[in-house]
C-alpha cells in the first residue's frame, strides 16, 4: 500500500497536540467502539487517495502556520507502511513534528517502526478493566496496554485520553484503576479526561445520557484527589458555542 | 430657529452624550462655519457624492488628525510648556505621560498615540518592586480608560520582552477594558517566543493586541508608531488627514471595469490627493500649526516627519461586482482586488503629496478600517463578515496586499474557544502570517467581552446601553454600537475545528 486514504484534512487544528497542526484523519479502523463519533472513518470503503508526495506537498504549502502534523482516524496506523514514509520525508525536509492519534490497537512491529520518525503519541484507553474495554470496543485491551508502555518506554507518550461514558467506565474503581495505572506507568504525560456525548452516536450506546458538567467537574475532583491534577489538561468542553 | 442652530440645540439635547462630547461635537460645528478648503470642481463633485470623505474632520483644519510626540525625548528632556522637569523613576515617569497624553491633539481630541510604553517605562523599573510596578502599570492603564476614554487611544508594545511589557499585557487580561488600543510590534528575531505567547493569551481574552511585523513596517516607513486603529505612522510626525475613497461608490458610476481601472479610479486617487493636499496646505500655512504648538516648539514633533494618509475601503464589493466569484474565496476576483490595489498605489506614487516629507514627500495607502454609517461596503481590503474563508485561506487571500499599504491594513481573525488552551498555536499562526508578509494580524475570540468594531475595541454593555440610549464614557462606544448595527459585525464567521 503506497497511497494514503485521507477521509478528510483539516489545515489548522488546536486540539491534536503541540502547537498549530494540520491533521490527517485516515480511513479505516481496527476498533468498532458503541460510541464512535467518526462511524464514517470505520470502514474501508474507498476514501480519497493519496500518494505520499501529494500529502507531502499539501502540507508544506502550509508549513510556515504550523508547528507540524498529526495523523488521526479512524485509526492511522492501518496505513503505517504509506504513513512512515510521509513522516520520514517530513523529518528529513522539514523542522515540523510529528504526531499519532491512535486507539493503541497496533501491533509491536508496527509500533517500532514507527516510533523511529513519530515525535509523540495521543492514545486512547477505552478503559482499563478487560471486560469494560471488549464491551465497548468488541475488543481487548491487552495491546492498547503494550503499546502505552511502549510510548512511555520512548518518553513520547505526549496525552493520554479517556472518555468518561456515565455507568460504563466512570464508577470509582473505574477512576480509581485510571489513576493507578497512569502511576504505574510514571510518565511525563498529559491525561485528557474527554466527557461522553452521545450526540452523532450511532453505536448501541446512543441510548446512553451525556455526562453533564456537574458529573464531569465531580470526577475530575476525585482524579485530583488520586493525585493527577497536575497531568490533567485542562478544555471547556461545556461551552454554549 | 435657523437651521445650523437646530442642529446645534440638538446636539446640547441629545441625552446619549456626556458633556465632553457635547463639547466636542460643538466644536466641529464652530470650526464648520468657514467654507470648505478650496478644491477643484472635479474633486468637489466627488467629495459631496460621497465618493471622497474626510471622515468628518471639519472644514479649516487647526491640527493635524493623528499625531505621533516623540515620549523618548520628553522622558529625557521634560517640557517647558508644560512645566514638567525629566523624571526621575517610575512614578514621575507615568506621571509625565499621563500629563503628557491630556496635551496631545488629534482629529477626536484625545491623543492616538501613547508611545511605546514598555521601552519608554522599563529604564525607570530599578528600585522599585513588582508588586509596586504591577500596581501602578494596572493604575496607569486604568486611568487611560476612564479619563481619555478614546478606543483610538493606541499604546505599542515590543518588539523586545520586558517587565514592563509583560505587567502590561497581564494587567489587560485581568482589567478586560476596550482602551486603550494596543499592538505589539513582533520581529522573529527580536520578539522571544515566551513574550508573544504573553501576548496571544491577552489577545485570546481581549482582541488586543494587534500584531505588527516589525521588520517590514520599520523597512519601509523608519521609527513608527502604531496608532488610532492600525495606523502606522512616524514617531515624531503623524498624518494631517486622511481623505478615503468609497471604491464601490466609484465603481456604480463606471461602464464596465475597463473604464472603472483606466478612467475613474485615476481621477479619484487624483481628486483625494488634491483634497489631501489642500487640507495639508491649510493646516500647516493657515492655521499655522505647527509654528505654534508646543509639540513643534519643543521639537516633540517635526513637520518633517509628517504625512498625509490616502484611505480606501469597499475593495470586496468592486471585486465582486467586476467578477464572478467571491472575493476571499475565489482565486481570480482575489487578483482582481489585487490589481486594483497596485494600480491605486501606483497612482498614488506618481503624485506630490505637499508636507509629506515623512514619506518622501509621497501620501500614503492606507486600508480604511470603515465607520459607522458605511452599510454596504466592507472595512478597507478585508473579506465582507461572514464570507470568510478557512483560515488558511484567508490568510493567503489577503496577505499579498498588505506591502502596498504602508500607513496600516489590517484583517480580523476569529478563532473558536479551543484555542484559548493552546495559545501556542495561535503564536504559529501569526509567525507564519508574518513570514509570509502580512503587515498586521488581528485576532478576535468569539466568546470575548470585548468586540473588535473596525480597528478599535467597545464592551458589549457598551452596545447595550447604546440601544436603550444610555450613555458611554467611550465615545467610540456610541460608534460602535452604530456599526455593530450597520455591519453585522457580531456575525463574524468563527473558526471552528472540523469545519
Ligand atoms: S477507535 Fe476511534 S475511530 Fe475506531 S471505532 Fe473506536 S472511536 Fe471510532
Amino acid at each position: 500500500m503506497n497511497n494514503l486514504h485521507i477521509n478528510k484534512i483539516v489545515d489548522f487544528s488546536y486540539v491534536d497536540g503541540p502547537g498549530n497542526r494540520l491533521v490527517l484523519f485516515l480511513q479505516g479502523c481496527n476498533f468498532n467502539c458503541q460510541y464512535c463519533h467518526n462511524p464514517e472513518t470505520i470502514p474501508e470503503r474507498k476514501a480519497k487517495s493519496y500518494t505520499v508526495e501529494e500529502t507531502f506537498n499539501y502540507i508544506i504549502k502550509r508549513k510556515d502556520y504550523i508547528a507540524g502534523v498529526t495523523a488521526s482516524g479512524g485509526e492511522c496506523t492501518l496505513q503505517w507502511e504509506p504513513l512512515m514514509k510521509l513522516f520520514a520525508k517530513l523529518k528529513e525536509q522539514t523542522q515540523l513534528t510529528t504526531f499519532i492519534d491512535t486507539n493503541g490497537n497496533v501491533c509491536d512491529k508496527k509500533m517500532d517502526a514507527l516510533l523511529g520518525y513519530t515525535d509523540g503519541f495521543m492514545i486512547d484507553l477505552k478503559a482499563v478493566n478487560y471486560d469494560t474495554h471488549k464491551r465497548i470496543t468488541g475488543k481487548g485491551n491487552e495491546q492498547v496496554i503494550k503499546t502505552i508502555k511502549k510510548a512511555v518506554k520512548h518518553n513520547k507518550l505526549y496525552e493520554l485520553r479517556y472518555v468518561l461514558i456515565p455507568e460504563i467506565n466512570d464508577s470509582k474503581n473505574d477512576l480509581k484503576d485510571l489513576a493507578n495505572f497512569i502511576k504505574y506507568l510514571n510518565a511525563e504525560t498529559y491525561l485528557m479526561l474527554i466527557p461522553y456525548r452521545n450526540q452523532g452516536v450511532v453505536g448501541e450506546f446512543k441510548s446512553l445520557p451525556s455526562m453533564t458538567e456537574d458529573q464531569y467537574n465531580r470526577i475530575l475532583k476525585t482524579m485530583y484527589s488520586l493525585g493527577l491534577e497536575k497531568i490533567i489538561k485542562k478544555r471547556n468542553f461545556f461551552c454554549k458555542n | 430657529m435657523g437651521k445650523n442652530q437646530k442642529k446645534i440645540l440638538s446636539i446640547i439635547s441629545d441625552e446619549t452624550l456626556t458633556v465632553a462630547q457635547k463639547k466636542h461635537f460643538l466644536s466641529i460645528e464652530g470650526e464648520n462655519m468657514l467654507p470648505y478648503v478650496n478644491v477643484s470642481a472635479e474633486t468637489r463633485r466627488f467629495y459631496e457624492q460621497g465618493i471622497l470623505c474626510d471622515l468628518y474632520e471639519g472644514n479649516a483644519p487647526y491640527r493635524p488628525r493623528y499625531v505621533l510626540p516623540d515620549y523618548q525625548k520628553l522622558l529625557e528632556n521634560g517640557s517647558e510648556f508644560l512645566g514638567l522637569k525629566p523624571p526621575q523613576d517610575f512614578f514621575e515617569a507615568i506621571q509625565t505621560l499621563l500629563i503628557a497624553y491630556n496635551h496631545v491633539p488629534s482629529i477626536t481630541g484625545k491623543p492616538v498615540y501613547l508611545g511605546n510604553v514598555d521601552t519608554l517605562l522599563q529604564p525607570f523599573t530599578g528600585g522599585v518592586s513588582e508588586c509596586e510596578l504591577y500596581k501602578q502599570i494596572k493604575w496607569f492603564l486604568i486611568n487611560i480608560d476612564r479619563v481619555l476614554a478614546d478606543g483610538f487611544c493606541h499604546l505599542n508594545i515590543g518588539p523586545y520582552d520586558t517587565l514592563v511589557g509583560r505587567m502590561i499585557l497581564k494587567a489587560e487580561r485581568e482589567l478586560k477594558q476596550p482602551v486603550p488600543n494596543i499592538s505589539l510590534k513582533y520581529c522573529a528575531k527580536s520578539t522571544e517566543d515566551a513574550f508573544l505567547e504573553e501576548a496571544a493569551k491577552t489577545a485570546l481574552i481581549t482582541g488586543k493586541p494587534h500584531f505588527h511585523n516589525h521588520n517590514l513596517i520599520k523597512e519601509q516607513l523608519g521609527d513608527y508608531g502604531v496608532v488610532s486603529c492600525y495606523n502606522n505612522l512616524l514617531i515624531g510626525g503623524g498624518s494631517h488627514t486622511l481623505v478615503r475613497i468609497n471604491l464601490l461608490k466609484l465603481a456604480k458610476e463606471a461602464d464596465g471595469l475597463e473604464d472603472y481601472k483606466e478612467n475613474l479610479l485615476p481621477l479619484a486617487v487624483n481628486s483625494a490627493a488634491e483634497l489631501a493636499n489642500k487640507r495639508n496646505e491649510f493646516l500647516v500655512e493657515e492655521s499655522k500649526f505647527f509654528d505654534s504648538d508646543f509639540l513643534a516648539q519643543e521639537g516633540l514633533i517635526d513637520l518633517d516627519k509628517f504625512s498625509s494618509m490616502i484611505g480606501i475601503f469597499g475593495l470586496a464589493e468592486v471585486a465582486n461586482m467586476f467578477s464572478s466569484g467571491k472575493y476571499g474565496k475565489d482565486e481570480e476576483t482575489n487578483k482582481l482586488g489585487l490589481e486594483l490595489v497596485k494600480l491605486i498605489y501606483d497612482k498614488l506614487t506618481e503624485i506630490e503629496g505637499k508636507y509629506c516629507k515623512g514619506t518622501a514627500n509621497k501620501l500614503t495607502l492606507h486600508a480604511q478600517s470603515g465607520i459607522s454609517e458605511d452599510i454596504e461596503e466592507t472595512p478597507g481590503t478585508r473579506v465582507p463578515i461572514g464570507d470568510e474563508p478557512d483560515l488558511y485561506q484567508h490568510l493567503c487571500a489577503v496577505i499579498p496586499m498588505h506591502k502596498y499599504f504602508n500607513s496600516g491594513i489590517s484583517d480580523i481573525f476569529i478563532f473558536d474557544q479551543t484555542v484559548k488552551d493552546n495559545p501556542k498555536a495561535m503564536c504559529d499562526i501569526i509567525k507564519g502570517a508574518m513570514k509570509q508578509g502580512i503587515r498586521t494580524f488581528t485576532a478576535n475570540q468569539k466568546d470575548s467581552d470585548l468586540i473588535r468594531v473596525t480597528g478599535y475595541l467597545i464592551k458589549k454593555s457598551d452596545l447595550e446601553n447604546f440601544n436603550s440610549s444610555k450613555k458611554n464614557l467611550q465615545l467610540s462606544g456610541n460608534l460602535g454600537a452604530e456599526a455593530v448595527v450597520n455591519q453585522r459585525i457580531l456575525n463574524r464567521k468563527v473558526r471552528k475545528l472540523n469545519e
